[in-house]
């Protein structure tokens, strides 16, 4: 059917309906459109202002990397080279136009490593850094870096990475330098280090050297004082009696290696032609020094092919053997050895050990010399022993000598007294004056001969009686001889000034024997006199008292003072004033043995004066020691 | 009336025993005096042996013994005499020319009555002998107590 010949009312009014609302829809799209262009005439606005925003933000950026000294270079997500600022270009000395767009593994820039370590920024999207590594120059120059390599995010988006490096290269020198300069100090610590115990060693062993006479013992602890600090090994040779080398000491940090060595010297002991070490050195007086041992010398020092070995094994790296030369005589020879430290000997340590050995040759010499005279006084000794052994036996014969006088020469006196007496009450009646005169003399001498060995006898016992210390009243006892004395006093007129006297500490049978005779001379000796006068007295001095008999007797010639006081010795024939003699010899002998002294002083005709200290000391010792047990019957 | 003891005077030198007779004499205590000559002849009076085996029974008043001796010394005979109960109780009186002081603890140590040192003076040896000859020949029982064994010493 046609258009026109369908149509019909109702359809055209439906076109026409259609018509206007197409018309509408055009409408619609056009203003749309003319919206839609607006809008992107404002988004391009917009975009243009923006690109012009981000080329500003970029020149700045560019201005900012240019102006700082890092090196910046940057990559896009695809890790081309974008970016290399001024500052790059220079440290790395390269054109941006030869490296632009390049990727970043193509870039000789730095060593594969690296390039690997920048490339993790790409995989893993971390920052990296570096405080010391290698970039490359374009003319193959290490250039020392530190760096930094950061993924750059935008908008939540990986675009891109940028590696931004310092030059360290002056950083690198100033480091080397205190690394360098650490290492001068440290190597300078360990010299004095080295250098003090060097110096303590030297100390210690001087120390030692001088403190002990012990030679062998001193050598020991010197060798020991050595090792480690001075040297590995050391050694102490000396020539014995006969002349042969034999180590006195040997020292090592290990005690089995010391072992190891002593078995090894004593299967191969030095001998006198060992054209090395402490044998020449003591054969010829002249030190060695090896600051490095060769194979040459264990081979040639060596006694067989085991020794040889044994030698190679202790590993010497270099030795020192100084003789010990005191008074002209080598004595031995002190050696220093290195092995596992690896160290060696110089000059410096040759000296000291030279120091060292002369120190300790004079020890050797001192201690040798202490030792000879110790043997000297151990031989007198044991001479003086000897002799007070003989001298002992010729006191104990005297003492029976003296025994037997007491007992074999009283009992002919007695006899003769006793017959005498007999003979006298049998012929009584019938003697004439003369014959009775005889008996009386022959009576008197037996009488004399008796006291006179009772003296003598008595003598004798006071050297060698013990001693009965006590308090002893000097009063009481001059009171007690004094009566005693009665018999001789009776008939005389003595004017006596006596003293306070004290007490003391002594043996009382002993001091009363000393007042008996002191008192008992002054009387006879002032015999003569016609007023008589009897003085005693005490005196005190710091350490003693002091007692004194004066009397204004017949006195005595100074020039015989030294007489007064001997056995038998008399100033007055028997027949002016009779006595033995023994009685002085006894006051000194008891004084003496109580630890005082006995003196006299006299003028011929003006009297005498006898003294005799007794120490002060004596008295703390008294009480409670009495050497005397009391003796039952 | 006192009756006087046997006396057993030990001595070897002739002239003291004859001086000690003597002084006995003279002090009236000439009682019967038996004189040995050394220390054995002694010990075989007071044990009835040798010589004197066959004397009378009976032990002596008083032993004076002189202290030096020949074959056995006066300190043996008085150590045997002290160290045997049955003669223990004879008081033995030492006489001696000895004044060694060694012999005179010796003798206490052995049990000793008592030690007279003889003195050169005869006139002193007469008064010594008295005393000693009044107090041991003539009292008839020696005191009880007075002689002690040697190991009752403190």
């Amino acid at each position: 059917m046609s258009v026109n010949e369908l149509i019909s009312v109702s359809e055209i009014d439906l076109l026409r309906a259609e018509a206007a609302t197409l018309q509408q829809l055009m409408a619609v799209l056009e203003r749309t459109t003319l919206e839609q262009t607006r809008k992107l005439e404002d988004a391009i606005r917009d975009r243009t202002a923006a690109a012009e925003e981000l080329r500003r933000q970029l020149e700045v950026t560019r201005a900012l990397t240019e102006s700082m000294g890092e090196g910046v270079l940057a990559f896009g997500a695809d890790a081309r080279l974008s970016f290399f600022n001024t500052a790059a270009e220079q440290m790395l000395k390269v054109e941006v136009a030869s490296v632009r767009g390049r990727m970043l593994d193509e870039l000789s820039l730095a060593r594969p490593q690296t390039i690997a370590a920048i490339r993790r920024v790409f995989e893993a999207r971390t920052t990296i850094r570096s405080d010391d590594d290698l970039f490359l120059a374009a003319d193959g120059e290490a250039l020392p870096v530190s760096y930094t390599a950061s993924p750059i995010v935008s908008g939540g988006e990986f675009v891109g990475a940028v590696v931004v490096f310092h030059d360290i290269t002056a950083r690198k020198r100033a480091d080397e330098e205190r690394q360098k300069l650490l290492e001068v100090e440290r190597e300078a610590r360990v010299q004095a280090e080295r250098a003090r115990e060097t110096s303590r060693f030297l100390a210690e062993a001087g120390s030692v050297l001088v403190s002990s006479l012990d030679s062998s013992a001193t050598l020991e602890r010197v060798a020991r004082l050595a090792v480690p600090s001075f040297a590995d090994w050391s050694f102490v040779h000396l020539r014995d009696a006969s002349g042969a080398l034999r180590r006195v000491a040997v020292a090592h940090s290990d005690p089995e290696r010391e072992a190891l060595l002593r078995s090894v010297e004593d299967i191969y002991p030095p001998s006198a032609d060992d054209p090395y070490g402490p044998a020449k050195v003591t054969r010829t007086g002249v030190s060695e020094m090896v600051g490095v041992v060769a194979d040459r010398i264990l081979e040639e020092s060596a006694k067989d092919d085991a020794h040889l070995h044994q030698l190679r094994e202790f590993g010497f790296t270099s030795y020192i053997s100084v003789p010990l030369i005191a008074r002209t005589r080598t004595l031995g020879a002190m050696t220093f050895a290195m092995a596992e430290s690896g160290r060696h000997f110089g000059e410096s340590e040759l000296l000291l050990a030279q120091q060292l050995a002369d120190r300790a040759a004079l020890a050797i010499d001192n201690a040798r010399l202490f030792a000879e005279v110790e043997e000297a006084r151990r031989d007198l000794e044991q001479r003086v022993l000897a002799r007070t052994m003989q001298l002992q036996e010729a006191n104990r014969e005297l003492e029976s000598f003296s025994y037997s006088v007491s007992h074999d020469l009283r009992a002919p006196i007695r006899h003769i007294s006793g017959f005498v007496d007999l003979f006298r009450k049998r012929g009584a009646g019938s003697l004439d004056p003369a014959a009775a005169h005889y008996l009386d003399v022959i009576a008197d001498a037996a009488k004399q001969a008796g006291t006179l060995v009772d003296d003598l006898l008595a003598f004798s016992r006071m050297g060698r009686a013990e001693l009965a210390r006590q308090r002893v009243s000097m009063d009481a006892m001059v009171q007690e001889v004094l009566g005693q004395l009665q018999p001789e006093i009776a008939s005389r007129a003595i004017e006596w000034r006596i003293g306070q006297l004290g007490e003391v500490t002594g043996d009382a049978a002993m001091l009363r024997l000393v007042w008996r005779n002191l008192l008992s001379n002054a009387v006879k000796y002032t015999r003569t006199r016609e007023g008589a006068i009897i003085e005693v007295s005490r005196t005190e001095l710091d350490r003693e008292h002091v007692f004194c008999v004066r009397d204004n007797g017949v006195g005595f010639d100074m020039k015989y003072v030294g007489k007064l006081f001997g056995v038998f010795q008399r100033l007055h024939s028997a027949d002016q004033f009779e006595g033995t003699g023994i009685g002085l010899a006894n006051v000194r002998r008891i004084v003496g043995r109580h630890g005082g002294k006995a003196w006299a002083e006299g003028e011929v005709n003006r009297g005498a004066a006898f003294f005799f200290s007794l120490p002060r000391e004596s008295e703390e010792r008294i009480d409670g020691t009495q050497t005397h047990p009391a003796r039952g019957r | 009336m006192t009756e006087l003891k046997r006396i057993l005077l030990v001595d070897d030198s002739s002239r003291d025993v004859e001086l000690t007779l003597a002084a006995l004499e003279q002090n009236r205590l000439a009682n019967e005096v038996v004189v040995a000559r050394d220390g054995e002849e002694a010990l075989d009076y007071l044990y009835r042996r040798g010589i004197f085996k066959l004397r009378t029974a009976g032990h002596p008043a008083v032993v004076l013994l002189d202290l030096k001796l020949p074959k056995v010394d006066g300190l043996e005979v008085l150590k045997q005499i002290k160290g045997d109960d049955e003669l223990r109780a004879i008081p033995v009186v030492m006489l001696t020319s000895s004044r060694e002081e060694k012999d005179l603890v010796q003798s206490y140590d052995l049990g000793v009555n008592a030690y007279v040192v003889k003195p050169v003076d005869f006139h002193e040896f007469v008064d010594s002998l008295k005393e000693l000859g009044l107090f041991w020949a003539v009292i008839n029982q020696p005191p009880p107590g007075s002689v002690k064994r040697p190991d009752d010493r403190r």
